[in-house]
């Protein structure tokens, strides 16, 4: 813990399918304004341009995709740490959050534990959009993929990546049940990006799947897992 | 733009998955932001629209202002529309959909009144691409009962004309008033069934409303149209404002941009009307009389809207926010909770004359910002001419004030072209800057850092209902003289130069002051693909040209040639309360280079809007 008079929260929220067409900036000034509505004793960042001081720890997430595993870090002055009353900090973060975001979960990071950095590892389900011929989404049922082709197609990316394609869902009913994804969707499938060198885009992997989606198709991702093997 | 029609929800469904997440800042389109409204389908429905991109128009307080304000009115619902890009408007026409509303999806055909918010005139293609888009006949004689009441407000309403043939009814001067008393009769038109002829006549009884197909139009000496008389309306349509501001709407909270707006802050509107008397400003003679908002109002408005919004920044807008009477106490009373809040607080347009290192001080209390002043002409000859009253003394002791106060950054507004214009006044230009540069040298080392001067050079544009209404605007040619000149004296590292484009500025001009031929004008120009005229990298003078060309218009009529004293003026039906005989006086001491004293401070310059009413 710092040796100010800051106490530090963990945050982690969902970004559901109404938040899902705003920017990775827009999403991080919409947060600072939402601390700022909920009167919450605010740490800011010193200096020329002070700011609600937010760590941001997940992957930027693309526009256009949901997830529920948003991770940030928020930071509060108080100087007495057991005195913190933790479900009234969540209950006025959570009523001033912008549309589109929901607290999944929320903790106080306590003095001497190891701050949690970046995730190593990211779970997708990736969706690809409803048929224009209006075939129900359940009837198509799901695609068997063959991993090692998948694999085979990434291959010249995995000399510097492990990407690891692990499975298919059947249908949209799999979005982790909190309403992330609206709209029922043909196929989806799940894919695992391990972070560090060489970092894959999740779209990019969803594209290489063999029989998922044409090229010039929309895919939808939703962003399950973070640090999948920790789970 | 023929489409099917589409309910809101399979309109939505089809955005979502085939629209926006192919074309960029989906944001801008996909609504849902904080504070926006709920829309009531059962009430008198108000598509408000803003013929510019989200960004710009998420900007405008007046646009938010009358968009809450409708809503704060049980029977009327209003939601919002802007102007898409041109990738959007694609995609819209390859799908067949038509444009609509953020908060319901709700397509513009399908609201009782489409209004548009209209303060730039580089912005009329928008206007007609969003009629197109949203399945409305451009032309209001196409247009019948099922079709929407098509309104227009704004500051460039104070000449309708190359508007007419596209908008049903414009509403001249300030909307807050005048628009409750449209949707009142809206109302009773759709509880009774009534015709659109009918709602017209009845709407043309309401004072401040112009309806183009109500009058006839003449030709003067030149060939220029002009409204000559009317069928049951009256002429000249007198401009509505809002006679106690203290008593009029007043947000507390805003609806909040879910992508970043040009100016993404809290709006505070100090006061209306501005008495300076600058012979160049539309702002300054269209918003008469000024009207000020007491300084308890403001600060207990602006903590609410803080609360409400979350933002970083209070902005304090009015035409020059240091003439303000109560800024001292305002000030205090806003720094109250902005300083432990880290909110900031900002003046967008401030003059050097009453601008005083105390206030400088006040507003960088949290975070400092740039700062700007507007000498707009380089020598004291020609802002006589133009009455700006502030001398380069002022100027020198104003950019003094901001440098000890710390700001490192000065942005400078000129003009060039004003009427009477010598080069000798450009080179004053150069002379001015060199010389607030040689103050800068002296706090460079008080300030740690470099100094820096952003000059943003505009081209005059003579507006209507000013004293250079009739004033011929320098030709192209000689306006890139003059922008050379400048970019040849000013060379330095420390200076950044910002030059208007010229087409563009002269393409303002013919439209400030043209005629209802500029209908034709318009349409031909947007047939050919104008959009986003406002944008330098998407302006196309060459399709404009060739618009020009087909339509057998000369532009140089409206532009380079001016207008005769005396003579009938596009513009001159409507009479925004300025006696004409006051624009002659001012245009004729502007040529004997005589100054004119602020009413505020100084006798009543005779105007014709009684501020004493106002308490000045």
């Amino acid at each position: 813990m710092e040796n100010d008079d800051r106490i530090t929260f963990e945050v982690i929220f969902a970004r559901l399918w109404e938040a899902r067409f705003i920017s990775h900036l827009d999403l991080m000034r919409g947060i600072a304004r939402g601390m700022r509505r909920s009167g919450l004793p605010i740490y800011f960042s010193e200096g020329f341009n002070p700011k609600p001081k937010i760590s941001y720890c997940t992957q930027p997430l693309s526009i256009g995709h949901t997830s529920q595993c948003e991770r940030i870090q928020i930071h509060l002055h108080g100087d007495k740490f057991d005195n913190v009353d933790i479900d009234e900090v969540r209950e006025a973060l959570g009523g001033s959050m912008m549309p589109g975001l929901r607290i999944m979960n929320f903790r106080l990071i306590t003095p001497g534990e190891k701050k949690k950095g970046q995730g190593d590892s990211y779970e997708y389900a990736c969706f690809k959009k409803p048929s224009r011929s209006g075939e129900s989404a359940r009837d198509a049922g799901a695609v068997d993929v063959d991993v090692t082709k998948v694999l085979e197609k990434l291959s010249w990316k995995m000399e510097s990546v492990s990407t690891a394609i692990d499975g298919i869902v059947a249908n949209s009913d799999d979005d982790g049940g909190a309403g992330f994804i609206k709209e029922n969707f043909e196929t989806a499938a799940i894919i695992v990006i391990q972070t560090g060198e060489g970092w894959v885009r999740p779209d990019e992997a969803a594209r290489a799947i063999p029989d998922f989606s044409e090229p010039g198709d929309t895919l939808y991702l939703h962003r399950k897992i973070e640090n999948v093997g920790n789970v | 733009m023929e489409q099917a029609k589409i309910s809101p929800e399979e309109l939505k469904k089809r955005l979502e998955i085939d629209v926006l997440p192919r074309v960029r800042k989906p944001g801008r389109y996909s609504g849902g932001e904080l504070n926006a409204e709920i829309p009531r389908l059962d009430a008198v429905r108000v598509a408000l629209c803003f013929p510019e991109v989200y960004e710009i128009g998420m900007s405008n307080h007046g646009f938010l202002l009358l968009y809450h304000m409708i809503n704060s009115i049980g029977s009327y619902s209003c939601e919002r529309s802007f102007a898409p890009w041109i990738d959007m408007e694609e995609a819209l026409r390859k799908e067949n959909l038509p444009l609509y509303t953020l908060e319901s999806f709700t397509p513009l055909s399908q609201f009782d009144v489409v209004g548009f918010s209209l303060s730039y005139e580089m912005t009329y293609s928008n206007v007609i691409t969003m009629l197109d888009l949203g399945g409305i006949p451009l032309c209001s004689r196409d247009r019948n009962e099922e079709h929407p009441l098509v309104i227009a407000g704004g500051g460039c309403v104070v000449n309708p004309e190359p508007l007419a043939e596209f908008i049903d009814v414009f509403v001249v001067g300030e909307g807050e008033e005048v628009l409750k008393e449209i949707l009142h009769l809206v109302n009773n038109g759709k509880k009774w069934r009534w015709k659109k002829a009918v709602l017209l006549k009845e709407l043309s009884h309401i004072e401040g409303l112009y309806i183009p197909v109500m009058c006839e139009t003449a030709k003067d000496e030149r060939g220029r149209y002009y409204v000559s008389e009317s069928h049951g309306m009256k002429l000249p349509v007198r401009r509505r404002y809002v006679d106690d501001l203290s008593k009029s709407f007043f947000p507390e909270k805003c609806v909040l941009p879910s992508v970043e707006a040009v100016h993404d802050r809290v709006n505070i509107e100090l006061f209306r009307g501005c008495a300076r008397g600058c012979r160049y400003c539309q702002a300054g003679m269209i918003y008469r009389p000024r009207r000020e908002r007491s300084p308890e109002l403001l600060a207990g408005a602006a903590k609410k809207m803080c609360e409400n919004m979350g933002c970083e920044e209070v902005s304090l807008l009015s035409l020059n926010a240091t003439d303000y009477k109560g800024m001292g106490p305002l000030l205090d009373s806003l720094l109250e909770f902005t300083t432990p809040a880290r909110v900031s607080i900002s003046m967008p347009s401030t003059r050097v004359d009453s601008f005083s290192q105390d206030v400088a001080e006040k507003l960088r209390r949290v975070r400092t910002t740039g700062l700007t002043i507007a000498p707009e002409a380089g020598t004291q000859r020609m802002r006589n001419v133009i009455n700006k009253q502030i001398t380069d003394s002022d100027i020198e002791k104003a950019v003094r004030a901001s440098f000890s106060a710390g700001y490192k950054k000065v942005k400078l507004y000129f003009m060039i072209g004003l009427p009477g214009e010598t080069m000798e006044d450009v080179a004053g230009i150069a002379e001015l800057v060199r010389r607030l540069e040689n103050i800068a040298r002296e706090y460079k080392g008080r300030a740690k850092g470099k100094t820096d001067f952003t000059l943003s050079i505009a081209n005059f544009v003579p507006k209507p209902h000013t004293p250079f209404q009739w004033e011929p605007m320098d030709s192209v040619q000689t306006l890139r003289e003059k922008q050379n000149f400048l970019r040849d004296s000013l060379r330095g590292k420390n200076i950044k130069l910002d030059f208007h484009d010229l087409e563009k500025s002269r393409l303002e001009a013919v439209f400030s002051r043209g005629d209802r031929r500029l209908g034709l004008v318009l349409a031909a120009a947007w047939q050919k693909g104008v959009r986003m005229d406002g944008w330098s990298d998407m302006f196309d003078a060459q399709k404009w040209k060739e618009a020009f060309e087909e339509t057998g218009i000369n532009p140089e009529e409206y532009a380079e040639m001016g207008f005769r004293e005396g003579g009938p003026l596009p513009w001159g039906h409507i009479s925004i309360g300025v006696y004409e005989n006051y624009l002659r006086m001012e245009k004729l001491r502007a040529t004997r280079e005589e100054t004119t004293r602020d009413c505020v401070v100084g006798q009543c310059t005779g105007c014709g809007l009684d501020c004493r009413k106002y308490g000045k």
